[in-house]
């Protein structure tokens, strides 16, 4: 029997753990701004003048004392990413195989007042944070993650209260984070430790087995719950000046419920004569390393933890409604990634001792944004034209651009429309095309012991492009 | 054109694994991005780099495939194999000494910082023709493992989406049963010589398997070396006639040769190999010149060898021709190098570094930086008649 180590394994889990990928092309990480189909068309510059709807829970919770009644806002954003990886060596295009996401987002909200002051209660439900990855199965990178998803669901009660009725607001509400992840990584029989080796640190590599050479395929899953809390302020500073400010903070999961399986590939490989394991010539490698599936062996099903924390996100933003009808607003944005420096994974069976952390030390970033809206006709029931326009900074070092989240700048254009289907019914559509610059990148990834040795220029070996189409549609009811 | 040899211990030192390789890619020319989009070189230890009985990364980068490669500036990965070898070379031809000071069945493995998942070299030391398309063979030996990692060479080859491609095959289908002086399959002694029959169904089975596999293919195959003219047969008459080689000879065998009568003024050639062999004990001193002696060639057995390595190369060159492949027939140069003495007919036993001048190895076998040059030199001018190319000839100099 043949004890090998998925050393490959642990790196692709941490990073996919990271939990991002080509597919959240529409934030900085993985983060994501697909909340409330208006706030898109606006160039996500929705906190000092936020949208008249109740998505404000999430994009300024002390805004939703100002909506009227009782209003319900629910849709969802269909994203389409476009990215691909062309390496060096082999000038070979590899292009991601993304399936297209849909993230929803729910909110209802009820105002009143008690005496002039007026105060909401509502609560929301929205997907800040989250990603879907997929790479065709010849990606060189496809041994760091073949297919990575990351669903992270807060749910927020919400309660704002007008401090100085029509001018200051404050409010906000505890969140309840749920967090749910997947990966699928090839691993590389490549870097698998050779068994009865003479001495420690010799693998398949260094016998003449190709990088690249995937032996089985493991599947990593794992859920956690986790709390947090979103704040805000609002303030209605003139007549036609608005400011606002909202913090969400940041919300650490740890997934201890984690389970690892893996499934065996075919390599046809066939060992010849002579060979240095000693082992009969015509003998199949996959026949040598069917033992490790089973039994004891390294690739038999098994727990696995990690942590991921969420970042914390601050948003300031001001609206003018000086010009008839019409709404400019300009956001700053803050996200706190540098708290994601590294990515511990720690498997709990019989591969805990490759448990291992992954580098990530990703930076603290952010994004400027804007949005014009323009009520055409009446101001309570007419057409409503958006546009909007965004710049992400990535939070992501160059060094950490790996298949898991080749992150780079980005520039998101949006366009929208709000159409009054009745007085108290409104649908919103809006388009956002996502657009970069593309980067240069990894396809493998650094840990705390696998490739940390080497240099940028040792890894950096193709460019990643990046770009996304956006589809988000809302129904906005008021009573 | 080595015999395949045993690493009995896998002998190691510790290396840092790595995940990764940096290929240095050059500056897109319409040299690399056309025919040579995507260079392979497949063959035997002479395509692989290997030089006086063993490999390491130096012996790799004089290659004739490396300075191919160089010189048409396309993408070049090799199995590189690090210091002193796999196993190292030998430095010194009377005491057999080793680079590094290891033995022969020493192996320090493929250096992890140039390991690559796709390989523009393929060739392995000791490779006959059948290898080329089958996992294993009797030829087979720790180097098919280390440099193919499981598949056979068309395998590794295809892996490249090659669309030039040179192929040097032929000569270990010959070489092991001349120097054993047996052309006979004999067990424990000699593989015997491949037919020619045989060879040229494997020879197409591998050359059709590429075409098959990437139609546009194009390339050169090198035609099979006359193994009766390498520095490690010389003519007996030699140490006959001349007491002072009869007696190096006799040194080197630890021994006093006594020569069959049917030896004299026979033009036959004695095969080194057979030295050692008496010098442990292993074959007793006395040397035949009859057609069933071994280590030694009579003028049948020249004969045979010749119309073998001549058969096979009427065939080479024919594939060639019929797919449009350029066939380079190497025995001229090496006609060239005995007819001015720089190939010495008889092995200068009393030199440590240079027994067989400066253009064949210390294994008396191997071609030397110098002939991988000339080899290289010859094939690019084939290579610009053929295809309507410039490919850079002055760079071979500066590699």
């Amino acid at each position: 029997m043949i004890h090998t180590r998925p050393r490959a394994t642990v790196l692709g889990l941490a990073l996919t753990l990271a939990g991002v990928s080509p597919a959240n092309a529409w934030a900085q990480g993985f983060g994501l701004n697909e909340i409330g189909t208006c706030a898109e068309a606006r160039g996500f510059a929705n906190t000092g003048a936020p949208c008249h709807d109740a998505s404000s829970i999430y994009w300024n919770p002390a805004a939703t004392a100002s909506l009227p009644g009782f209003s319900i806002y629910g849709g969802a954003s269909a994203i389409r990413l476009l990215g691909g990886f062309k390496q060096d060596s082999t000038r070979h295009q590899y292009n991601a195989n993304v399936p297209t996401v849909v993230t929803p987002a729910v909110f209802l909200n009820f105002s009143n007042s008690i005496g002039p002051n007026k105060y909401a209660l509502g609560f929301g439900v929205y997907v800040p944070y989250g990603l879907i990855s997929q790479w065709r199965t010849d990606f060189p990178g496809r041994f760091a993650s073949q297919r990575a998803s990351l669903q992270s669901i807060y749910l927020q009660p919400n309660i704002s209260f007008e401090i100085i009725p029509s001018v200051l607001s404050i409010g906000g509400g505890p969140v309840i984070g749920l967090s749910s992840i997947r990966l699928d990584q090839a691993q590389d029989l490549s870097t698998f430790p050779v068994p009865g080796a003479p001495l420690p640190g010799i693998t398949f590599a260094d016998l003449g087995i190709a990088p690249g050479t995937e032996a089985a395929v493991a599947t990593l899953k794992a859920t956690a719950t986790a709390p947090g809390f979103n704040v805000g302020i609002h303030a209605n500073v003139l007549p036609v000046l608005q400011v606002g400010a909202h913090f969400l903070s940041q919300v650490v999961f740890n997934y201890k419920n984690g389970t690892a399986s893996f499934r065996q590939i075919g390599t046809g490989l066939t060992l010849p004569a002579n060979n240095p394991l000693g082992v009969p010539g015509g003998t199949p490698v996959d026949a040598l390393l069917a033992s490790q599936f089973t039994g004891s062996g390294p690739f038999t099903s098994q727990g696995v933890s990690t942590k991921i924390t969420h970042p914390y996100q601050f948003q300031v933003g001001i609206g003018y409604t000086g010009l008839s009808q019409t709404t400019l607003s300009v956001d700053y944005a803050v996200v706190g990634w540098s708290a994601f420096k590294m990515l511990p994974i720690n498997f709990q069976g019989s591969a805990a001792a490759n448990s291992q952390t992954i580098l990530a030390n990703y930076v603290d970033s952010w994004s400027i944004r804007s949005g014009l809206e323009h009520v055409f006709g009446d101001p309570v029931v007419g057409f409503i034209g958006r546009l909007g326009f965004s710049y992400a900074k990535t939070p992501v070092p160059r060094d950490a651009v790996v298949p898991l989240l080749p992150d780079m700048n980005r520039f998101n254009y949006s366009a929208g429309i709000g159409y009054p289907v009745t007085k108290n019914t409104a649908i919103d559509l809006t388009y956002i095309h996502v657009g970069t610059q593309g980067r240069r990148g990894l396809t493998a990834q650094r840990t705390t012991t696998v490739n940390n040795n080497l240099t940028y220029a040792q890894l950096d070996d193709g460019f990643y492009t990046l770009a996304a189409n956006v589809v988000s549609l809302s129904l906005k009811l008021g009573f | 054109m080595t015999r395949y040899f045993t690493i009995s211990a896998l002998a190691v030192v510790a290396l840092t694994a790595c995940d990764s390789e940096k290929i240095v890619t050059r500056p897109a020319t319409s040299l690399n991005t056309g025919l040579f989009r995507s260079y392979v070189a497949i063959g035997n230890s002479i395509t692989a780099g290997y030089q006086s009985g063993g490999i390491t990364d130096s012996t790799q980068q004089e290659s004739f495939a490396d300075l191919l490669a160089h010189a048409a500036g396309t993408r070049y990965a090799y199995p590189s194999f690090s210091a002193p070898g796999c196993p190292p070379p030998i430095v010194n031809f009377q005491t057999g000494a080793r680079l590094g000071g290891q033995s022969g069945s020493f192996c320090a493995l493929r250096d992890p910082s140039k390991v690559s998942g796709i390989l523009n070299n393929v060739a392995v030391p000791g490779a006959a023709v059948v290898d080329l398309t089958a996992s294993t063979t009797a030829n087979s030996n720790p180097l098919t493992t280390f440099i193919l990692g499981g598949k056979t060479q068309i395998q590794k080859a295809l892996d490249a989406s090659p669309s030039f491609v040179t192929v040097e095959i032929g000569n270990n289908d010959v070489l092991p049963a001349a120097l054993t002086g047996v052309p006979v399959p004999t067990a424990g002694l000699s593989p015997g010589i491949t037919p020619v029959d045989s060879f040229v169904v494997q020879y197409a089975r591998a050359i059709n398997a590429l075409k098959s596999a990437q139609p546009k293919l194009k390339g050169v195959l090198l035609g099979v070396f006359n193994v009766t003219l390498i520095g490690a047969l010389f003519p007996i008459d030699s140490a006959i006639d001349d007491p002072v080689i009869g007696f190096e000879v006799n040194a080197a065998a630890g021994h006093a040769i006594t020569y069959a009568p049917d030896c004299v003024h026979s033009g036959a050639l004695l095969s080194l190999e057979v030295l050692p062999l008496i010098a442990s004990g292993q074959v007793p001193p006395i040397i035949g010149c009859g057609d069933t002696d071994p280590f030694t060639l009579d003028q049948n057995k020249i004969a045979l060898f010749v119309g073998t390595v001549q058969a096979y190369n009427a065939y080479i060159q024919v594939k060639a021709d019929s797919i449009g492949f350029v066939y380079m027939d190497p025995n001229p140069l090496l006609v060239q190098l005995r007819a001015i003495d720089s190939i010495p007919a008889v092995p200068n036993f009393a030199s440590a570094t240079r027994p067989f001048g400066s253009f064949i190895t210390l294994d008396g076998i191997h071609p030397s930086a110098a002939a991988h040059q000339m080899i290289a030199a010859a094939m690019i001018a084939k290579i610009d008649s053929a295809y309507g190319v410039s490919l850079s000839a002055q760079r071979i100099a500066t590699r």
